[in-house]
């Protein structure tokens, strides 16, 4: 008996044996004095906090990823591995996501040493890596769908000696075609399960293995598909998932309520479920069925992170279910609630004239929100009505200390005192307050008693926020005519009307952009992408304006690229992550807050931003459409959908044209676990996306203009100047079978520079070119007539190509046009240089051009001719941010914030404060802003000391008070 | 009489709080006993909950891994109280004032408007108020509520919107500390605007010494030892000045969680292993220790030290181990010492080999023992999940949690009382029998012996 119990094992093995090309699997089924028994090929063994369990007759060996291990061999030449061919095959059941995780794998990943083999994962998507000998780097292949926590996953990785292919649940998610021949092995690595290890790395995966199985050779499509298919009701699969037309949105109802809305491929009934992260009890309410939804998540605790989800299910049973997202109720900005007290004033005449007044300012200047500033405080009355029926922030200005004690203890009884008003006791001619503040300044005295608010009325224009302020006071008392009024507001330069009712004048003016300011609409600026807002203001020493939110909290951690803050019209916009911002730019009150749990970009470098903004509205690329949101409000005024099967990549937006680019799903970056996208090398950081077509719409309407389909378009290169739409693209046919728009760089081959007429979509030219030694990434710039290509190599060292596009000629399209090459640089530049700039992340830095001078890396070069400008020194910066400049000045991150006047070479840094790693101050609307980008980073020197948003002003902007 | 009688009785060496966390050392120990259980006085509700200026930190360094990056801007998070024998004093952040309350009722004795936020607790000197708000004035008023006199520390009188408010550009975040006939504060923000720190006579305000930096904002409670200032810098770690005449000594670089003054005037160090490390230790002069630690508070009074870390309450005989652990690092280095001379006689082929091992056996024996001396240096741990704020009053450490205030014994780590409060009690403080708790919520709570 003992003798056939000895025997059983064998014959089992030669059963499974008999499955051609099957070298090694392992069931994990059971586990004795730290080994698994192999059904096929060689055992493995476990260590540390490994757990065999069974349930409902499906067996698992449970790693803990804290010291858990299992490993087939510590050299894997002494176990039989795939040489020409491979299949790796797990069922595997993921606890966790992670930057690097491993199922199984033999590899050796180290700087540029890179060989093996590895079924894995990349954060949340199955991935397959490998190194042959026609390319002898390990590019990690992403599948497409994120995985969830806690559920079985079939998972395959290939390799038929020319193919790459990522397989989940008998489906094929990518391919890639940019390896040949044999496998190629380093010389020692370990044979290792459920881990990522080589000699340097050793990430614990947390995680179950059901089957592990290695073949020396590729299983086709169908047989993966009908292995699954075979044992898919063994496992628990993760439910359907519910795919979305609009993904949810969220905006604030009240500091409890959440309002909800999305959009459905189908009309089904939606339930939403919700809960405080880190509990377990759940709150649900049932929205109706429909395509769109809309629902309040109501009572929600504040301050703190909470996840909800979207469960569906349709007539025939099948329930779809939402991943698990986020909000968090602590991005609540708006004030705090007033308390219902009754009106501490006496009911008198005083009262009704300052009621009256209010409520003609209100409807008249249409402002809600900000600060408003009440010169004279009528005791309080008008600052109590205007508090009482809006969001402003009062400050009265009261020179008497009588009046202002008694307006104080009004406004403190009617509980409005500090939070919403505030009664500054000073003389009114010498006002100690930063300009822009004010969104509205009206007066109490001059409404009440019939004087002038100021002497002199140009300090109070000054005060007033640009770009729609509106100062209007009111006068009842006709001790005051027009003409004087008239002649008080003269000196202000700006256009002032004064009006007449029954009841009294009424002085109006509204504050216009400044002049010289500049905007800030797309990640480098503009659409020409010359990282210049082109403002004449931001000029010179500069000093703080304002500082508040958000903070760090909301915001992505400061690595991973991140989109630009934009600014226009005076308002600012900050992407935090999967929470979008609407600010004033003047005095940093936050409008407006919007969540959207798939809401995120990041990798600039080699993407485009996924926001561009005009003077009135800001439109964000969220999965499969572009909205349209309303500056002032953030509410959605528009929806531009893409084709079945496409999401927005890039976008570009003026009044009229909304230009976006459609990629594949999912091939956006995201920089969920930390990643920074440095290195030189890894596919996995600079693989760019593409785009397929290149669409063009109404602005207002959203009515389709045109589209173009021609190759893959490269998204970091779509620049647009003087109506024509410039990019690269590459024409290499096997890209469009590619299952991803992130297409690693040496897949990019035959490249053409074309240009697009913007208003028609139509063709004007194109021109084959070569820029494969800009390996890092790609970008395109155009300024007067010149397009800039500028990108790095493996070796951080940068090239640059300038061409000729001002023959009026171009813009009328041509057969074969003459593009002239102005110039070409490929110099380094001394190893000092580039030591003081290759921080990491210094081979990566978008080119800006002010004037005729084109700033790339650490040298500056004239735009036409390419000399390089010996007289420039750009001074040294940490090398992970992006420059930013206006027309006289650049910031950028050195270890604080840093200023760079381009008029005197001076440097001054705005010690305290820091960006994250991409482009995070702009110069804009007269100002240096910056948002807080530097979250995340956990260092407690003073260079990061303060992490707020904030703006700077320059002091030739500033109106001195007559003390200073 | 016999009221008065009966207080006496219920607790020993009254006192007043009479600054943050009760002294300049912001040391969170009073020698005043409370007999418990205590129950609820009075409840005290403002109008506004605190208006903080900053929140939360970023959730996470995720390339550095770190998932609970510590909060260090906490000050304006509750309303912090300081009281006499008759009242209650603090500032708000929501309404701009400086508020009285009775010690005995909780009843409103007056209110003094400022021009901005007041995110700091006064504190009372010599029978005045001393208190900045973040109109950039500090303001120095009687315990009627009447003004003495306000200086502003600013350079200029200067308002932009900061932290969402209209305030002064150099708004005062430091809170004033008043000693030796000298008070102490500091103001500003922005490092490139020039960042004040002040020493001014309390009686009239006029500087003594002023010292602008241009390196770090100042935010947060300052801290005073004999001859030097500490000031916190926000989220970055403190930065020290001479008392005296200000002059600027050093920055304590070097990161960890929190950060305490441990002691004084060349008194021994801190603990090393109960998750601290000394940041600074000055030598010229009397000796300040300054620590860092990995936690969130930790107490340092009778040669004991207190921690709260890791949901746990521990107590370290700082005395004992400090002696243990220069027993140990003698005894290693003759153990060192030893092993050397062994291998060296064994190289010789000495007869005297024998006797050096039986040495060196001792003395790794007698390490042994010392290590074990180490590890019980630790007098009791328990588990403790009031994680808030902590201070130690007679031999009873008072924690706040979330809704909650639990007393622990600090003999032995025995919780003894407990009270519901509104909010995450950040706060405590203890004068003349009374404990007083703050909050998240604004809510002052007031608790006596029965």
């Amino acid at each position: 008996m003992k003798k056939l119990l000895a025997i059983l094992p064998l014959l089992c093995l030669n059963l499974s044996a008999a499955e051609e090309g099957l070298l090694h699997q392992w069931r994990f089924d059971q586990i004795k004095n730290g080994e698994v028994p192999a059904k096929i090929g060689s055992p493995a063994k476990y260590s540390g906090a490994v757990q065999l369990i069974k349930e409902n007759s499906l067996s698992r060996l449970q790693l803990k990823g804290t010291d858990s291990r299992v490993w087939v061999a510590d050299n894997f030449n002494t176990v039989k591995v795939p040489q020409k061919a491979i299949t790796v095959e797990a069922w595997i059941n993921p606890a966790a996501s992670m930057r690097w995780g491993g199922i199984a794998g033999i590899i050796q990943d180290n700087g540029s040493y890179e060989r093996g083999w590895l079924l894995g994962y990349v954060n949340r998507k199955f991935s397959f890596a490998l190194a042959s000998e026609g390319h002898q780097l390990l590019t990690y292949l992403q599948g497409t769908s994120d995985f969830r926590d806690n559920f079985w996953y079939h998972v395959v990785g290939t390799y038929d000696g020319k193919s790459l292919k990522v397989f989940v649940n008998g489906k094929l998610e990518a391919t890639e075609e940019q390896h040949s021949g044999n496998i190629i092995y380093p010389p020692k690595a370990t044979f290792e399960l459920g881990s990522y290890k080589d000699d340097n790395e050793f990430y614990r995966g947390a995680l179950s293995l059901h089957e592990v199985s290695v073949y020396e050779k590729a299983l086709s499509a169908e047989a993966i598909s009908k292995r699954f298919e075979a044992r898919k009701n063994e496992f628990p699969l993760p439910p359907e998932p519910l795919t979305f037309s609009s993904y949810p949105q969220l905006r604030w109802k009240k500091r409890d309520t959440l309002q909800i809305e999305w959009e459905l491929h189908d009309p089904l009934p939606v339930e939403i479920e919700w809960k405080r992260t880190g509990e377990t009890e759940t709150r649900n309410l049932k929205a109706k069925a429909g395509k769109k939804g809309l629902a309040l998540i109501g009572q929600i605790q504040s301050e703190g992170e909470h996840l909800y989800r979207l469960t569906a299910r349709n007539q025939a049973g099948v329930t779809f279910t939402s991943k698990w997202y986020k909000f968090d109720t602590s991005f609540y900005y708006r004030l705090p609630p007033k308390p219902k007290r009754s009106n501490p004033f006496l009911d008198d005449s005083e009262m009704k004239m300052a009621a009256s007044a209010a409520k003609s300012i209100l409807s008249k200047s249409n402002i809600n929100q900000g600060y408003a500033l009440v010169i004279g405080s009528a005791e309080g009355r008008l600052a109590y009505e205007l508090a009482k029926q809006t969001e402003l922030q009062v400050v009265i200005v009261e020179p008497d200390k009588t009046k202002a004690e008694a307006a104080r203890n009004a406004l403190a009884q009617a509980g409005l005192y500090g939070n919403r008003v505030s009664v500054h006791q000073r003389d009114l001619n010498d006002l100690p307050y930063g300009p822009y503040f004010a969104n509205l300044i009206t007066s109490g005295s001059m409404l009440s008693e019939g004087s002038l608010p100021v002497e002199d009325a140009s300090q109070l224009m000054q005060l007033l926020r640009p770009a729609g302020g509106i100062l209007m006071l009111g006068h009842m008392s006709r001790k005051l005519n027009d003409q004087l009024i008239k002649s008080w507001l003269k000196k202000t330069g700006v256009r002032c009307t004064v009006s007449q009712d029954d009841k009294g004048l009424w002085a109006y003016a509204k504050r216009p952009k400044l002049k010289g300011a500049g905007d800030w609409t797309h990640q480098y600026g503009s659409a020409d992408n010359t990282t210049n807002s082109r403002d004449d203001l931001v000029r010179g020493e500069m000093e703080i304006l304002w500082w508040g939110e958000p903070g760090p909290r909301p915001m992505p951690d400061r690595g991973g690229r991140n989109p630009a803050p934009l600014a226009a019209n005076g308002r600012m916009f900050v992407q935090g992550d999967r929470v979008l911002f609407g600010l004033d730019a003047y005095n940093g009150t936050v409008l407006w807050t919007f969540f959207s749990p798939e809401m995120r970009r990041s990798n600039m470098p080699r993407d485009g931003s996924n926001m561009v903004a005009t003077d009135d509205t800001l439109f964000v690329s969220i999965g499969s459409e572009c909205i349209a949101l309303n500056a002032q409000t953030g509410k959605r005024r528009l929806s531009i959908k893409t084709p079945k099967d496409r999401e927005v990549g890039w976008a570009s937006a003026s009044n009229k044209q909304l230009l976006t680019t459609l990629v594949k799903p999912g091939s956006e970056y995201r920089a969920d676990v930390g990643e920074w996208y440095d290195a030189a090398k890894k596919a996995s950081d600079i693989a760019r996306i593409v785009s397929d077509s290149l669409m063009s719409h109404d602005s207002v309407t959203g009515k389709q203009q045109w589209a173009y389909q021609g190759g893959a378009v490269m998204n970091s290169t779509i620049t647009i100047a003087d109506q024509i739409i410039y990019f690269i693209e590459s024409r290499n046919a096997k890209l469009s079978q590619s299952s991803s728009s992130r297409v690693a760089p040496a897949e990019l081959t035959s490249q053409y520079l074309v240009a697009l007429n913007s208003v028609s979509g139509e063709k004007l030219w194109e021109k084959p070119v070569n820029f494969s030694k800009c390996e890092n990434m790609l970008y395109l710039i155009h300024s007067q007539g010149t397009l800039i290509v500028s990108g790095s190599d493996q070796n951080k060292h940068y090239h640059i190509y300038a061409y000729d596009v001002s023959s009026p000629a171009l813009r009328f399209g041509t057969e074969n046009p003459e593009i002239p090459e102005l110039w070409r640089e490929s110099a380094t530049g001394s190893d000092k240089d580039r030591k003081r700039f290759t921080h990491h992340g210094g081979h990566l830095q978008h080119p800006l051009v002010v004037g005729q001078t084109l700033y790339s890396d650490w040298r500056a070069f004239d735009l036409r001719s390419g000399d390089r400008k010996m007289d420039i020194t750009v001074p040294e910066r940490r090398g992970c941010g992006n420059m930013a400049a206006s027309n006289h000045s650049m910031f950028y991150r050195h270890h604080s914030q840093t200023m760079w006047d381009l008029n005197t070479g001076k440097t001054t840094t705005l010690q305290g404060s820091r960006t994250g790693c991409w482009l995070g101050m702009i110069p804009a609307q007269g100002l240096m802003l910056a948002p807080e980008s530097s979250g995340g980073c956990s260092c407690d020197k003073g260079d990061i000391s303060i992490q707020t948003s904030a703006a700077w002003i320059p002091k030739a902007s500033l109106f001195r008070s007559k003390k200073d | 009489m016999r009221i008065l009688l009966l207080f006496i009785a219920a607790c020993t060496h009254a006192a007043d709080w009479p600054t943050y966390r009760g002294d300049d050392a912001r040391s969170g120990v009073s020698l005043e006993q409370l007999n418990l259980p205590l129950q609820q006085s009075w409840i005290h509700q403002p109008l506004h909950a605190p208006r903080p200026a900053w929140r939360g930190p970023a959730k996470a360094d995720l390339y550095n891994k770190q998932f609970k990056l510590k909060n260090r801007q906490l000050f304006d998070h509750a309303f912090h109280v300081i009281a006499d024998g008759q009242s209650v004093y603090f500032g708000s952040s929501a309404d701009d004032q400086i508020h009285c309350l009775k010690l005995s009722s909780g009843k409103k004795r007056w209110s003094y408007f400022t021009e901005g936020p007041v995110r700091f607790a006064p504190t009372l000197y010599e029978g005045h108020l001393f208190v900045g708000s973040d109109d950039g004035y500090a303001y120095c008023l009687s315990t009627e509520g009447k003004l003495v006199w306000k200086k502003m520390l600013s350079p200029r009188e200067y308002r932009i919107v900061g932290n969402n408010r209209m305030i002064s550009a150099w708004p005062l975040r430091t809170g004033i500390l008043v000693k030796d006939g000298v008070a102490y504060a500091g103001a500003g923000m922005f490092p490139k605007e020039g960042v004040h720190i002040v020493a001014f006579d309390p009686k009239n305000g006029t500087d003594r010494w002023r010292t602008i930096q241009t390196s770090w904002p100042f935010q947060g409670y300052l801290l005073l030892s004999e001859n030097r200032v500490y000031v916190p810098t926000g989220r970055s770690n403190p930065i020290v000045y001479n008392r005296n005449n200000g002059k600027f000594s050093r920055d304590l670089s070097g990161s960890s969680d929190t950060f305490t003054l441990i002691k004084w005037n060349g008194k021994p160090l801190p603990n090393p292993r109960q998750n601290s490390r000394v940041l600074g230790v000055f030598d010229e002069g009397n000796s300040d220790s300054f620590a860092t630690f990995t936690g969130n508070h930790m107490i340092v009074a009778d040669g004991k030290s207190y921690l709260h870390a890791n949901g746990e309450l521990s107590v370290l005989d700082r005395m004992r181990y400090i002696k243990l652990e220069r027993d140990y690092k003698v005894q290693s280095a003759k153990r060192e010492q030893l092993g050397k001379a062994l291998a060296q006689l064994r190289k010789q082929k000495s007869p005297e080999a024998p006797k050096v091992q039986q040495q060196l056996i001792l003395s790794g024996q007698a390490l042994g023992e010392i290590q074990k001396g180490i590890d019980n240096c630790v007098l009791w741990k328990t588990p403790c999940n009031q994680s808030y704020a902590m201070i130690l009053s007679g031999n009873m450490l008072f924690a706040g949690g979330n809704n909650e205030v639990v007393a622990y014994s600090a003999n032995d780590g025995n919780k003894t009382w407990s009270a519901a409060v509104n909010g995450r009690a950040l706060g405590i403080a203890v004068a003349h029998g009374r404990l007083l708790v703050s909050t998240d919520k604004g809510t002052i709570h007031c608790f006596k012996s029965k």
